[in-house]
């Protein structure tokens, strides 16, 4: 049944307040080491960032959070640029849509993926025909959003969710057909990609 | 060795069109994957299309006081815009958001019993990753649910 875990106490027992944002704060640091912080951190920067900015975030001194930055950026999971003096860091696209391309193919097939991808074609389709504009910005400026709880706030999400999901869909399906005729690892493999177990998209 | 600048604002998108921000599936991975990890009440824990993820859906086996089941929805945006949302069998419900909202403060609650739109109050929630927010989040659920009652479901500090 029901096992409450007891609220945490402070190291030091203290009789002060319990600070939801110090608690989890010091939960977080507590069960990761500081590489596991910088590359969790890093692997939601989609906008330059500099080592310093990191650091703070991901909660270790920036000599630390510069050096496993450099390690990510040799692996290619993170991509650099300067900014005058400064390194700026973010994910690189590489890494966005290969993690995303590794999650999406333990849960679906590529027949699935490509039958998901034509659906969200014809969703965004829909969407241009019923409000009459190409895009969720053009939609954003005619319909003057401005509260994403209001109106069509989250319509517009859910436009601009599936605008990049089907790309990301798009690159997911390319990945999986060319490792699937194995000439990415040089494998010599019957299907050539002409077989039936190559999609047609 | 380069001199970095120190920049405590997180960049927003230039485009005031971006009030919410794509949902980003990468990270409702990430959360759902911590939630599981961390929260023994979960029965399941799932995206609602894993090709094209809107929502992360997680439901407990208990609800707070007398309900016996609830859920928490969460949304979470490449722009680090997110809304928690609870909601249990008794149709209580709270929200803990962080989007632009225009007269209310970016990190906001919608209190219970119905979450409305307005008004609202500020957060307590003021961590902002992805992974801090998600445990501050299950933190302020397990104090309700502990205390069988919403009352300071939104209050960051609460007696040792």
């Amino acid at each position: 049944m029901t096992e409450d875990t007891p609220p945490r106490i402070k190291p030091d027992g203290g009789s002060d307040g319990y600070d939801v944002n110090e608690a989890v704060e010091e939960e977080w640091v507590e069960e990761t080491t500081p590489f596991d912080r910088v590359y969790e951190i890093i692997q939601r920067v989609y906008d330059p960032a500099s080592a310093r900015e990191i650091a703070d975030r991901a909660r270790v001194s920036p000599t630390t959070a510069r050096k496993h930055l450099r390690t990510l950026a040799r692996a290619g999971e993170v991509a650099t640029s300067q900014d005058g003096q400064t390194t700026q860091y973010r994910r690189s696209e590489t890494a966005i849509v290969t993690e995303h391309a590794q999650a999406l193919l333990t849960e679906r097939t590529p027949e699935e993926i490509a039958s998901g991808i034509a659906e969200m074609k014809a969703q965004i389709r829909e969407w241009r025909e019923e409000y009459g504009v190409d895009s969720p910005e053009e939609f954003a400026r005619e319909l003057d959003v401005d509260d994403a709880d209001r109106d069509h706030g989250p319509l517009l999400t859910e436009w601009q969710t599936t605008r990049r999901n089907l790309a990301l869909a798009q690159a997911t399906l390319a990945i999986a057909e060319a490792s699937n005729s194995g000439h990415l690892t040089g494998a010599d493999t019957d299907d050539d990609g002409h077989g039936d177990t190559s999609v047609i998209v | 060795m380069t001199e970095d600048v120190d920049d405590p604002h997180r960049s927003q998108p230039a485009e005031q069109s971006e009030v919410f921000g794509s949902i980003d599936a990468t990270a409702l991975r990430k959360i759902r994957d911590l939630i599981v990890a961390q929260e023994p009440l979960v029965q399941t824990a799932s995206l609602d299309d894993p090709l094209n993820p809107q929502t992360l859906s997680v439901e407990l086996s208990d609800g707070v006081g007398t309900a016996t089941t609830a859920r928490i929805d969460i949304r979470w945006s490449l722009t680090d815009n997110y809304t928690a949302h609870y909601t249990d069998e008794q149709d209580r419900n709270f929200r803990f958001d962080c989007h632009p909202k225009p007269d209310a403060p970016r990190r906001h609650f919608h209190p219970p019993p119905d979450a409305p739109s307005r008004p609202v109050e500020q957060s307590c929630i003021a961590v902002s990753e992805a992974g801090l927010v998600t445990r501050a989040v299950l933190q302020r659920w397990r104090y309700a649910h502990t205390n069988g009652t919403f009352e300071g479901v939104n209050d960051a500090e609460n007696p040792p």
